[in-house]
């Protein structure tokens, strides 16, 4: 909290200077979030491809922003992709692991058919 | 920390940021913030508060700071994104547990498998030592049953060498001859005392060789049937040749022919096979005849269509001294057409011919 409260004027400071540079740290942070979550087929699975591409138009929001000179709005807009990203590369996660489980269900059902002929 | 912890102190955050938005007064909360709120009940009530305490740790804490947003600036963009954040981690929370509770279940589902694999397998197993079982029970009963043939064929061949020994040493000493099929021993000389039915050694000696070779015979049915010459009564000649055929019939019996098989008949002074006229003659027609039929008779239909049972009694006689026994004379006689006897008797010892004339 107390953190948090201290780096209000920092950000107001950066904003001040006129800074239209995106926040490295944060937007590589986003762009890994990113890459990972197509890497696991984030784009397959429409729910996550939803949110992988709410995570990329944030980015780009947050670039406009920082070329505006709102630096904290940027990071924020950052800091929302960078969850969004996060989030589309559980859910691919989640999706294939379900998946798997659905198929090791079947697996078992195929087994009894056979043993039942 | 440990997750446990975790989770009680993000829960505390969250409870105590509701409570001071309730008593403060403050605006209304953002859409966003509701959202993130509801959310994160979610995540702090359901499988993600179990499976993964982390996540909603990360949660509250993110609700926290949403909520300390909108007490500080409600309704500012700041709140509605720190509210976005806050929806985002509950729903990352739930997510990652579900993909936990997935696995589990996936795990469940392979130990399952593993499972009926195996029993399939032990029944498989069960049923393949089943059949090796079956398999070699079926060949051995295979192999038994190849020896047993390969021992009947022995016993078979042993018992034609037998036969084909026995009758080779009774024609070295006796007449023996064959009249479809059947073998006729024909003993003749003197082999009783005379006038009597006792045998003589030499006819014991003789009788043993003969013994001998019926052993080779086992299944046949014999019929010895007793002669005389025409000296004396008829009726006296009747008796003596029954008498002696009894007397071949017992010693027989002692050397170990079945005594069941074997019949006795008397043909008194019937069917000479030389002449009267002469000592010679006479000789030759004293004599016994062992006849070994042509095959088994047990079950076996007769000539003329009954069962022919074993026993004398119900041998059939016309298988015995009808047209084959005369159809062709023996071998060491002159021709029947030479000698002073009657025609071939056409019954049976059951109504003997030679007892009525």
């Amino acid at each position: 909290m107390h953190a948090y409260k201290l780096w209000i004027p920092a950000w107001a400071v950066l904003a001040a200077c006129g800074g239209a540079e995106l926040n490295q740290t944060r937007a590589t942070e986003v762009q890994a979030a990113v890459l990972a979550a197509e890497q696991v087929g984030a784009n397959d699975q429409p729910k996550a491809a939803l949110h992988l591409q709410l995570a990329k138009e944030q980015i780009e929001s947050a670039k406009r922003l920082a070329a505006d000179g709102d630096q904290t709005n940027s990071n924020l807009l950052l800091d929302r992709a960078k969850v969004d990203a996060e989030l589309a590369m559980q859910l691919a996660r989640t999706e294939h692991e379900q998946e798997n489980a659905r198929q090791a269900w079947e697996k078992i059902r195929d087994l009894k058919k056979e043993s039942a002929r | 920390m440990s997750n446990t912890r975790r989770t009680f102190y993000g829960s505390g955050f969250a409870a105590l940021a509701l409570l001071g938005a309730a008593c403060g007064g403050a605006a209304a909360p953002s859409t966003e913030l509701l959202s993130a709120r509801n959310a994160y009940s979610e995540a702090r009530n359901g499988e993600a508060a179990k499976l993964n305490p982390t996540g909603v740790h990360e949660a509250a804490e993110s609700l926290q700071k949403a909520e300390a947003v909108h007490k500080d600036d409600p309704g500012s963009q700041s709140e509605k994104n720190y509210s976005y954040i806050a929806l985002r981690k509950s729903e990352l929370a739930i997510a990652t547990a579900s993909e936990a509770l997935a696995r589990q279940e996936q795990q469940r589902a392979e130990e399952t498998y593993k499972t009926e694999l195996e029993q399939k397998s032990e029944q498989a197993s069960q049923q393949s030592n089943q059949f090796a079982q079956q398999l070699t029970q079926t060949q051995r009963e295979l192999q038994q049953n190849s020896q047993t043939l390969q021992q009947q064929q022995q016993e078979l061949q042993a018992a034609r060498v037998a036969a084909d020994q026995a009758q080779a040493e009774l024609r070295q000493d006796e007449a023996v001859r064959e009249e479809e099929g059947r073998m006729i021993i024909s003993l003749s000389g003197v082999l009783f005392e005379p006038a009597g039915h006792t045998l003589s050694k030499l006819a014991e000696r003789r009788l043993d060789t003969v013994a001998h070779a019926l052993s080779a015979y086992k299944d046949r049915q014999i019929v010895i049937e007793g002669y005389t010459d025409a000296q004396g009564s008829e009726s006296k000649n009747q008796e003596l040749s029954q008498q002696r055929a009894e007397a071949v019939r017992e010693y027989l019996e002692q050397r170990g022919i079945e005594g069941e098989r074997i019949r006795a008949v008397g043909r008194g002074e019937s069917n000479p096979v030389a002449s009267n006229d002469t000592a010679e003659g006479r000789a030759t027609n004293r004599r016994v005849e062992i006849i070994v039929e042509r095959e088994s008779l047990r079950g076996a239909v007769g000539s003329d269509g009954s069962s022919v049972k074993t026993g004398s009694a119900d041998l059939s006689p016309s298988s015995t001294q009808g047209s084959a026994r005369t159809a062709t004379p023996p071998l060491s006689s002159p021709p029947r057409s030479s000698l002073p006897r009657s025609s071939p008797p056409a019954e049976g010892p059951a109504a003997p011919r030679e007892q009525t004339r």
